[in-house]
């Protein structure tokens, strides 16, 4: 093994020039075999499409109508929130687990103080999103002050939280004096859309804008590329990935806060079943739009394709429990498809 | 094993090299080189950066096929060109241990675990055999112990005892810089060990560019240089000061180098009593213009000299100011904002973004200056990049290009270039040719040269004394984390750095 570690050894003398000189006057022109990857960059649109054409062929009368397709999207919204919100520590490089755990809060929070201690709903509703920011402050802290493992560190912060909503609803559904807003607000449209359609794609246009548009995204997606390059190029890494993690406490509350406006409940257990649909769908998200890179786009391309083969497979008579397997199914192709491609693109 | 032939020689030396030359594209890594390394002896190997060492280790280890005519013998059989073989054992400098595990563990990692009859690992066989190897080769280290506890001296005898572990036919022992890093104190223990290796029998390639050390250890003494064999023979023939010419060669002049303005009286950069992290007492002072190279042995200082003054690293003491303002100590944002750049010497590591493009790894730094109601405006970014990519010739001339497919020269190019892109006053560089092919590194020092030109105050680290005779004003020589001297104008020639070379290994 001694021998092979020779390998690693860096060779600054001829190797290394001969290496570069290969590449040397041809390089000057950008290779034409880009266009292999730039497709697939479109590969999971595509498969969006595909899947809408085929399902309106199988259940014209069914699948292609407004009312099922708002049915799909209206189911997801949740997710699509939840998976926005973790993307951001995954762009700093961090895992956040504690996303389910404040969910959980938030949905609690926003039912259960109007409920049990007569808060009207706004006040109920501000004091939920600051709750989870707050988590995720605590997340940050752990993780970027302390220095802990991310990993470990939100694993632990996300089973407080589910042992605390318990405690706070006595592990009890809250269902009795939920203002009449927020299930309200589940279930109004406009011009056909849903509300919690519509926070979606505000949410996730914002932060498509804040990543890809602001200096700030960029460094985000820097933090993430390099700690220590991030360090030298006088980024705060800290404030930078703190940041990430209270912007995914935020989005973790507001998707609670959806769950229990759609539902009309305040469930203390519900996050847990989102918890792994959320990560698939940022993964996958990170094989279109710009492959490699966490980003809001690909995410809520991932999310909806995901509803839609799950949606179009129950219609045609496949049982409930095609939906993981689909979810699963589909991420390791996508990723596949993605390092195929990238190989044969070089 | 196909080209074994055995050799009628009456007392057959360890290793012997005939006409060996390796050639990698267009150049020759090494040219004819000769070589006889016998049996029981601690033959040094020593060269300077690109010399030829590293190629002629990995040819001695089967890495690397030498070209045709070359012979290579190990114990009086010759070699074939490829693959490993049971009779050399090489140790290199990164030692390939696991700091978490124990050594007796890490040893079994080389050798194989001694199992019992269901696969299961005998425990008690393993320390038998470990605790023996240790004090065969007088490692006295508990094989109890967690290598990540050891000393860097008892880790690189750890990996020795390991290499040498189970090979009955052992001939050749490389060591390739195995105390590059390593106290007075604690070599001594270790070259104990390296000694105890010959005594064995085998024949011991210790390579090192350490000559101090080499004089200590060795019975024979190599250097390459270019590759090419420059002198052989016993350690009793070789002086330090004859050591160091062979290895630096000789009639390199300063030569052609445009004037550029600067003012000495008001040096943009000024560092006061900096200390830490193993340096001292450093004072320095830079003025507009000026290109100040800082130089010594590896780990005298030099680099943590950089990472101080840039805040890499918190300093201990001292001060750094620009432009008479003084810089908040140890935060790389505030000697950005006063206007310090800084090129580290890891460009995987510490210097580039492998998942942005050309584009933006360019432009991260002035990042708001290319935005507009704070968005950012990609257009300019763009228009930038291709500037500088223009300018410093960056291949292949696309800011879009993910930065890890541009080769290492390119890359350097662009990090130098995005820290002109921001103006820096004082730009740092730290080792910025390092694993950079030829043509690069003389587009590097253009662009330090250019830099310098336009008024910035440049801190070069570098070991290589030719181009810093080119390039810098003034020298700095480093030795144990103080500055030793310091050469300028007239006396910058490459007599007077050897002289002070020289100093520093004799001390």
């Amino acid at each position: 093994m001694t021998d092979n570690s020779l390998t690693s050894r860096n060779e600054s003398g001829p190797a290394a020039a001969t290496a570069t000189a290969t590449t040397g006057d041809s390089a000057l022109v950008a290779p034409a075999l880009g266009h292999r990857l730039r497709a697939a960059e479109f590969a999971l649109p595509a498969i969006l499409l595909i899947l809408v054409v085929v399902f309106s062929v199988a259940r014209p009368d069914v699948f292609p109508t407004a009312s099922n397709l708002r049915g799909i999207v209206l189911t997801q919204s949740v997710l699509a929130i939840l998976a926005l919100g973790a993307m951001f520590p995954l762009i700093v490089g961090d895992f956040d687990l504690s996303v389910a755990g404040n969910l959980g809060l938030g949905g609690i929070l926003v039912t259960g103080l109007p409920s049990m201690s007569n808060v009207p709903l706004i006040p109920a509703l501000i004091i939920a999103l600051v709750a989870c920011t707050l988590v995720g402050l605590v997340n940050g802290i752990l993780v970027h002050v302390l220095q802990l493992n991310a990993f470990i560190a939100t694993l632990a912060t996300g089973l407080i939280l589910g042992g605390l909503t318990n405690w706070y609803t006595q592990s009890q559904i809250i269902f009795e004096n939920i203002p009449e807003a927020l299930p309200l607000f589940g279930r109004a449209q406009l011009l056909g859309i849903p509300y919690p359609v519509i926070a979606v794609a505000v949410i996730a246009i914002a932060a498509w804008f804040f990543l890809e548009q602001t200096p700030a995204g960029r460094y985000f997606y820097a933090v993430g590329g390099s700690r220590e390059a991030a360090r030298l190029s006088g980024l705060n890494v800290r404030r930078l990935g703190i940041s990430a993690f209270m912007i995914s406490g935020l989005l973790a509350g507001a998707a609670g806060v959806l769950q229990a406006a759609v539902v009309g409940t305040g469930n203390p257990t519900v996050g847990a079943s989102f918890l792994l649909p959320a990560f698939a769908a940022v993964f996958l998200g990170a094989t279109t739009i710009k492959i490699g890179r966490f980003n809001a786009f690909g995410t809520m391309i991932a999310v909806v394709t995901i509803a839609v083969g799950v949606a179009g497979l129950q219609l045609v008579g496949l049982p409930f429990y095609i939906e993981p397997i689909f979810n699963g199914g589909v991420l390791i192709l996508g990723v596949l498809a993605i390092k195929f491609l990238r190989r044969s693109a070089r | 094993m196909s080209a074994q032939v055995a050799r009628p020689v009456a007392v057959t030396p360890a290793a012997e090299v005939r006409r060996l030359s390796k050639t990698f594209g267009d150049s020759k890594a090494l040219s004819a080189v000769d070589l006889t390394i016998e049996r029981g002896s601690v033959h040094a190997l020593m060269g300077g950066n690109g010399s030829g060492k590293s190629t002629l280790i990995k040819c001695l280890a089967g890495y690397h096929a030498a070209d045709p005519g070359s012979e290579i013998y190990v114990g009086g059989v010759r070699r074939s060109n490829l693959g490993t073989i049971p009779s050399v054992a090489v140790v290199h400098q990164d030692l390939g241990l696991v700091d978490s595990l124990s050594v007796m563990e890490n040893m079994a990692l080389g050798g194989g675990f001694r199992t019992r009859r269901l696969g299961t690992i005998d425990w008690r066989k393993q320390r038998e055999v470990a605790t023996k190897q240790l004090s065969d080769y007088g490692v006295r280290v508990s094989p109890d112990a967690i290598v990540g506890t050891l000393s860097p001296a008892e880790k690189a005898s750890v990996a020795i005892a390991r290499a040498l572990l189970d090979r009955t036919a052992i001939e050749l022992l490389i060591l390739d810089e195995p105390t590059a890093s390593l106290p007075e104190e604690e070599r001594e223990s270790l070259l104990d060990v390296v000694r105890a290796v010959a005594d064995h029998g085998a024949g011991v390639l210790y390579v090192s560019h350490r000559i101090h050390e080499v004089l200590e250890i060795s019975t024979s003494v190599s250097v390459l240089r270019d590759g090419r064999l420059v002198s052989t023979g016993p350690r009793s023939e070789m002086t330090e000061s004859g050591l160091i010419e062979q290895m630096m060669g000789r009639g390199v002049t300063r030569s052609g180098r445009k004037a550029r303005p600067m003012d000495v009286a008001a040096p943009v950069l000024n560092v006061n009593g900096m200390a830490g992290h193993g340096v001292a007492g450093i004072d320095l002072s830079i003025a507009a213009g000026e290109i100040v190279a800082i130089t010594g042995l590896l780990g005298a200082g030099q680099n943590t000299v950089a990472r101080l003054v840039f805040g890499a690293e918190r300093p201990s003491a001292g001060t750094v100011s620009v432009d008479a303002r003084v810089v908040a100590p140890g935060s790389p944002a505030s000697a950005i904002k006063a206007g310090i750049g800084y090129v580290p010497p890891d460009r995987v590591r510490e210097s580039t973004f492998p998942g942005f493009s050309v584009r933006e790894n360019m432009t991260l730094l002035g990042l708001p200056g290319f935005s507009r109601a704070g968005r950012i405006v990609r257009k300019r970014e763009r228009q930038s990049a291709a500037e500088w990519m223009a300018a410093y010739d960056v291949r292949p001339r696309d800011p879009e290009k993910p930065m890890s497919e541009l080769s290492g020269g390119n890359q350097q190019k662009a990090v130098i270039a995005k820290w002109m892109e921001i103006d820096a006053k004082v730009l740092i560089l730290d080792e910025p040719t390092h694993g950079v092919d030829v043509a690069a590194r003389a587009e590097i020092y253009r662009m330090i040269q250019r830099a310098a030109e336009n008024g910035a105050a440049i801190l070069l680290v570098d070991t290589d004394i030719d181009e810093l005779i080119h390039i810098a004003d003034r020298v700095i020589v480093m030795s144990d984390g103080a500055v030793a001297g310091s050469l300028q104008g007239e006396s910058l020639t490459r007599t007077h750095l050897l002289a002070l070379t020289q100093g520093l290994t004799s001390s």
